[in-house]
């Protein structure tokens, strides 16, 4: 999509909805042109006739000028007004579409890119903005007409003086390139912005507060705060001043052409060629000219705003899904339970555009109904992994089978509906505590009773009995909800992901790491117990990801990663009887609980 | 005599309101100041120049108009004129556009001001209960209000304040065109005066309604906009795709946003209808005026009839409304009324009132601190999160701290920090009570780890040195600290080294992950110890580590910590036994205390929740005993 698609789209869609103010708009701008143009004129009259001592003939151009300026002037609030309006309705289908495009993207390596995410910072939320520019694109044609409006009496009165328009070029021109300077330096200090921001942030909110004290940081963060603003403000300020200076000079010129054309025009008053009166019309017609040239930059300038947020939302239509076109072939639906398993061949990983691969060559059957327990260290692909069984990643060779149906043949929708999942770095839903919950499973969002049995499961039903309004309370400290605790958080996600009901797949990354050891003690054998309920009725894979090799050890199936290897597999059993790695690593975090070790 | 007493009331109050505001604008003005002399003085020159221009070239325009009509044919007098005109012409579009550039420059200071006042504030009381008091929290949006609108609203406090210095010579230089029209007819002067503010007051009452009922949606707003943020953010990306959570999150967004531009749009169309009275206004006086003028053409000199023509002009076109009072009615005098408010809710925050006797020099070596029977209930609440705690840490001592989620853990680190003092009971530390020392010279002596540890946006070397930030920061200090916390290798990964900002978003900025950033926070802990701090608390200092990572961390924190004393807060009980005393929290006191032997020994809550984290590791059967329903499968398989 380019950019003037995405135009002739929001007009499309404004006069779709709202026809009437499309035509409203239209009426009060070719009013205004003629008000402009009757203006001119009858000032002229009125001037010569007044000036003549001419009383009688002087009222009917009193009267038009009287009119024609009031309009014009309650023209200006009734088309800024008009544009909003035709934007707020207009901006809020292209924010939804914005929404949409980033949310039906697939492959998330795609959204942890910077440059995607750039985009998407700059232009979400941004849809009012880019329809006010597309209005107001509109509003530059009419400013436009108005001054060609101008310029064609006053040529019409004294044809040289269409030379002082050529005088506006420079003027129009230069300030433009001053326009050209204050964005540039906007972009550039936009990390000053940005730091000035977070520090104003650490001096004020509650969280970092409690640190910045206890370490006495406070007025080197403010002196840091100061030197930011200060950065912020050189650097914009010096395109400020030289833009100021560009358009100074453009408007000398103008000056120079306007002298050079009035002193004409006093010469040929001198010749009898001309009026006084049309002198005195001809200066405040200039005045006008100005006026209205001045009002076209503003609105360019305006308009100009929306200009790379455009650039933007082009950006993430051109990206689209992320999926390469015409991916998979026939597209499969996933199995309605499993049977054998999920198999990964030769599966390899690499983030688009790092040479490193993540994972190599990864060879691994999940058997169906089976507990997978993944363990490595950090950086060893795990995280990875996951996000490539739960297809959101696409695989850059090999391949995952989910009973010999391939995964890339599978609608990634269709597949993350049969799958469920807790993460490491779970989100903190500043939703009702029910919502937060049973967005796990939103066809069950008003049923208490399943949400009851997740919490239960979560291990979260406790705590969140004994919030002020229950189920029904404000999370978040944002809309000022309830501030949960970091493992509170994590129960909470963990009570999510037991939503559903017939997963495929279920994945726990880290399901424990912020709960006291009972809690973590309880959690575990209900989330066993379940595990196995669901992998004998659907053939469901639990994959947990942990460092906790208690809870390791329980699992049917051990798989070891090491710099994006499999290193070891198989079970507990046969893994401490390799004496391999896992044996070294699982006798470690045992000495600290042999009952003479440690010291 | 009553009732007019009472009719009269309303009418008082509403022009003392009156009164105050005025004094509010003023202040506002005033603070200009705060960009500086020149450049106040500059938005003042500029902006009177802008106002006083039309009378300028009215001037020179019915000089110029006279003298053509009277002598034609004096060329020299003529290009004079002419000249003077257009130099006056120039300056007038100058004034124009330098008003730009100057209003950006003092309103980004007159920002930096405001910002760093708030900031002032806010950092003045030395505890942390004011930080998330809602009244402050609520003072704090209202003084830097931009949250909740639409994407185009850009006021801050310095545009406003130099809004109310455009607004009040604009009125300036409408009086003075007034004033000179007024030679040739006071009635019409003043008429058109009237008229002129009358429609800028009534156009202006309405474009603020309107603004008021989009801001009356901030709340709404900013609901929507974390609906959009849930729909399309990377924090919640993987949820929204395995739930299928967006065609839900982004109905939400958009009930909330449908719902206020409709309601705006109503508010947009009443005010369309009532440009139509603005014109029915000034139509009329327009055309008076021009009448007035015409019929007085025989009397009125040609040089005089283009002055008075242009100053009528000038005065009429005062009745544009000003943009810049949204700045000032939305964001200067809210802000100015916030931080009133603000100073007053701030003026007595310190958690220990009297303040902190400065008591000379901080002590070297471990302190010796005491909790004395300490109970803590958070304001507002009747729960005693601590109640009678008695505790001592020894200098050079490793306290654990051990309890379940909620024994009140993080509240005792407060205390401790003195970051809140304590409802009942005392703490002293080498037998002094803490209200009698000054914060900042107790907190000198102690480093932190918090579960919730700061993520500064700043270079490597900020991130270390932040632990102790009154030293002058060498190159070894930070290998050093480096060395200890494991970080070497990332420093020298970093594209710019020690000087490589921690957050994309900065040129050459780095992102971390959870377990990096927590060895930078040990770093800094480490750093602040190496410079002076001789109590070091660690709170779940190695949640984001594995467990080789973790082990390796502890033996080297015991090397250094040696002249410190420590107090570790972990789940982990493996970690924790090495401790010389574990202290277990329950209900808000100590309930166990003692060696891990003494501990295990006891057969209390310590023995119990440790046997809990042992038994896996050494019991055989995995699956033990559970009180869920079980549902019949396929035998679980044991592992021998």
């Amino acid at each position: 999509m380019n950019r003037l698609s995405v135009l002739a789209e929001l007009f499309r869609e404004g006069w779709r909805s709202r026809r009437a103010l499309v035509l409203a708009y239209l009426g009060v701008t070719a009013l205004d042109i003629a008000a402009v143009a009757g203006f001119a004129l009858a000032l002229r009259s009125f001037v010569h006739q007044a000036l003549a001592h001419h009383y009688p003939g002087a009222v009917p151009g009193a009267l038009v000028a009287a009119v024609c300026w009031s309009l014009s002037t309650a023209g200006v609030s009734a088309r800024t007004n008009l544009v909003y309006l035709l934007a707020e309705s207009t901006g809020l289908e292209l924010n939804s579409r914005v929404l949409a495009l980033v949310a039906g993207l697939e492959d998330l390596a795609r959204l942890e890119q910077p440059e995607y995410a750039d985009h998407v910072d700059l232009v979400r939320g941004g849809g009012d903005v880019i329809a006010r520019s597309a209005w107001l694109s509109v509003e530059v044609l009419s400013a436009l007409t108005r001054l060609t409006a101008v310029l064609v009496v006053m040529a019409f009165i004294a044809p040289p003086l269409l030379a002082v328009a050529a005088g506006l070029v420079p003027a129009l021109l230069l300030s433009r390139r001053g326009q050209h300077h204050i964005r540039g330096a906007l972009k550039r200090t936009a990390p000053h912005a940005r730091l000035a921001e977070h520090l104003h942030h650490l001096l004020t909110e509650p969280a970092p507060g409690m640190e910045i004290r206890i370490a006495g940081a406070h007025e080197t963060l403010r002196a840091r705060a100061h030197g930011a603003w200060t950065a912020l403000l050189t650097g914009q300020e010096r395109a400020q001043w030289r833009a100021a200076g560009l358009s100074v000079t453009g408007w000398a010129v103008f000056a120079a052409g306007n002298t050079l054309a009035l002193l004409l025009l006093v010469r040929s008053v001198g010749a009898g060629d001309l009026a006084p009166a049309d002198v005195l019309v001809l200066l405040t017609l200039t005045t006008t000219l100005r006026t209205q040239a001045e009002g076209t930059m503003a609105t360019l300038r305006q308009a100009a705003d929306g200009v790379h947020l455009l650039e933007s939302y082009c950006y993430l239509t051109r990206v689209g899904s992320g999926r390469p076109p015409g991916s998979g072939g026939t597209r499969l639906p996933p199995p309605s339970a499993l049977r054998e398993g999920i198999a990964l061949r030769g599966l390899s990983f690499g983030y688009p555009g790092s040479k490193a691969p993540v994972l190599r060559d990864i060879d691994l059957l999940l058997p169906a109904g089976a507990t997978v327990a993944l363990v490595g260290e950090h950086g060893a692909g795990k995280t990875s992994l996951v996000k490539l069984l739960c297809g959101l990643y696409e695989p850059t060779g090999g391949s995952i089978l989910v009973d010999a149906v391939p995964l890339g043949r599978i609608p990634a929708p269709a597949w993350w509906a049969k799958i469920t999942a807790g993460f490491q770095d779970h989100a903190r839903f500043a939703f009702l505590a029910r919502e937060a919950v049973g967005a796990g499973e939103l066809s069950a969002l008003d049923d208490r009773e399943r949400i009851t049995e997740a919490l239960t499961a979560g291990g979260a039903r406790e705590f969140v009995s004994a919030l002020p309004a229950g189920l029904e309370t404000q999370l978040g400290s944002e809309f000022g909800g309830e501030e949960l605790s970091g493992g509170q958080w994590q129960r909470l996600a963990l009570s999510r992901a037991g939503m559903r009901r017939a997963p495929l797949l279920c994945v726990l990354d880290e399901p424990t790491a912020s709960l006291d050891a009972r809690s973590e003690y309880e959690l575990h054998r209900r989330q066993a117990r379940l595990a196995r309920v669901t992998g004998a009725r659907h053939g469901t894979v639990t994959l947990m990801v942990t460092h906790r090799f208690s809870t390791v050890r329980m699992a049917d199936l051990i798989v070891v990663l090491s710099r994006g290897s499999i290193v070891e597999q198989g079970s507990h059993a046969d893994l401490m009887a390799k004496d391999g790695s896992y044996a070294s690593m699982y006798r470690m975090q045992e000495a600290g609980y042999r009952e003479k070790g440690g010291r | 005599m009553n009732a007019v007493a009472a009719r009269l009331r309303p009418m008082r109050e509403s022009a003392a309101a009156r009164r105050s505001e005025m004094r509010l604008r003023r202040r506002l003005a005033a603070s200009v100041r705060s960009a500086g002399r020149p450049l106040a003085a500059a938005v003042w020159a500029v902006n009177l120049a802008r106002a006083l221009s039309p009378v300028a070239v009215g001037l020179f325009t019915g000089l110029l108009v006279q003298h053509l009509v009277t002598s034609p044919r004096d060329t020299g007098g003529l290009t004079r004129l002419t000249l003077a005109l257009c130099v006056t012409l120039l300056a007038s579009q100058s004034a124009e556009i330098l008003a730009g550039a100057v209003k950006f420059s003092a309103a980004r200071r007159i920002d930096r001001w405001h910002r760093l006042r708030l900031a002032d504030l806010m950092g003045a009381p030395s505890g942390i209960g004011h930080l998330d008091d809602p009244a402050v929290r609520q003072e704090l949006d209202q003084a830097a209000p931009l949250k909740g609108l639409p994407g185009w609203v850009s006021y801050t406090f310095g545009t406003s304040a130099v809004g109310q210095v455009v607004i009040s010579t604009r009125t300036v230089g409408a009086c003075c065109a007034a004033l000179v029209l007024a030679c040739f007819s006071w009635p019409l002067a003043l008429l058109a005066l009237a008229a002129a503010m009358g429609v800028r007051a009534a156009t202006g009452r309405d474009w603020m309604e309107q603004h008021a009922v989009i801001r009356g949606f901030a709340p709404a707003t900013r609901r929507a906009e974390y609906w959009a943020e849930v729909a399309a953010s990377s924090w919640s990306a993987k949820e929204v795709r395995v739930f299928g959570l967006s065609a839900w999150a982004i109905g939400r967004f958009r009930e909330v946003l449908a719902a206020r531009t409709d309601r705006v749009a109503r508010v947009r169309l009443r005010l369309l209808r009532r440009l139509g009275g603005a014109v029915l206004v000034l139509a009329p006086v327009a055309a008076l005026g021009l009448g007035v003028l015409a019929a007085a053409g025989d009397r009125l000199p040609p040089g005089e009839f283009a002055l008075h023509l242009g100053m009528f002009w000038a005065v009429l076109s005062v009745s544009r409304w000003d943009a810049d009072s949204y700045d000032v009615q939305f964001a200067g005098l809210p802000a100015l009324r916030a931080v009133d408010r603000l100073e007053a809710l701030l003026a007595d925050a310190d958690p220990y009132p009297s303040g902190g006797l400065a008591s000379g020099a901080p002590a070297a070596g471990a302190p010796r601190i005491r909790f004395e029977s300490v109970g803590f209930a958070y304001p507002g609440s009747a729960r005693r999160v601590l109640d009678g705690l008695d505790l001592e840490i020894e200098p050079g001592a490793t306290v654990a701290l051990v309890g379940v989620n909620g024994a009140g853990k993080s509240t005792f680190t407060k205390l401790l920090t003195g970051l809140l003092a304590p409802t009942t009971g005392r703490i002293t530390v080498d037998g002094v009570p803490l209200e009698e020392i000054a914060p900042s010279a107790w907190r000198a002596r102690v480093s932190v780890v918090l579960q919730e540890f700061v993520h500064y946006e700043l270079p490597l070397s900020d991130n270390v040195t932040l632990g102790a930030p009154g030293h002058r920061p060498s190159t070894e200090a930070l290998d050093r600290a480096a060395r200890e916390a494991g970080t070497e290798d990332l420093v020298a990964a970093a594209p710019l080294g020690w000087e490589t900002p921690l957050a994309r978003g900065y040129p050459h900025g780095i992102d971390l992950s959870g377990g990096q950033w927590q060895r930078i926070a040990l770093a800094r802990a480490l750093y602040a110890v190496s410079h002076g701090a001789r109590l070091l608390i660690l709170d779940e200092p190695t949640a984001h580590l594995d467990i080789r990572a973790e082990l390796e961390l502890f033996s080297r924190i015991g090397d250094r910590a040696r002249d410190a004393s420590v107090l570790l807060i972990s789940h982990r009980l493996a970690t924790v036994r090495r401790a010389d005393r574990i202290v277990l929290l329950d209900a808000g006191r100590v309930a166990e205390s003692g060696t891990h032997e003494e501990l295990m020994a006891l057969g209390g809550r310590y023995a119990e929740m440790f046997t809990l984290q042992a038994r896996r590791f050494t019991e055989d059967e995995a699956d033990p005993p559970g009180d869920l329903p079980f549902v019949p499968g396929p035998a679980p398989e044991a592992h021998p």
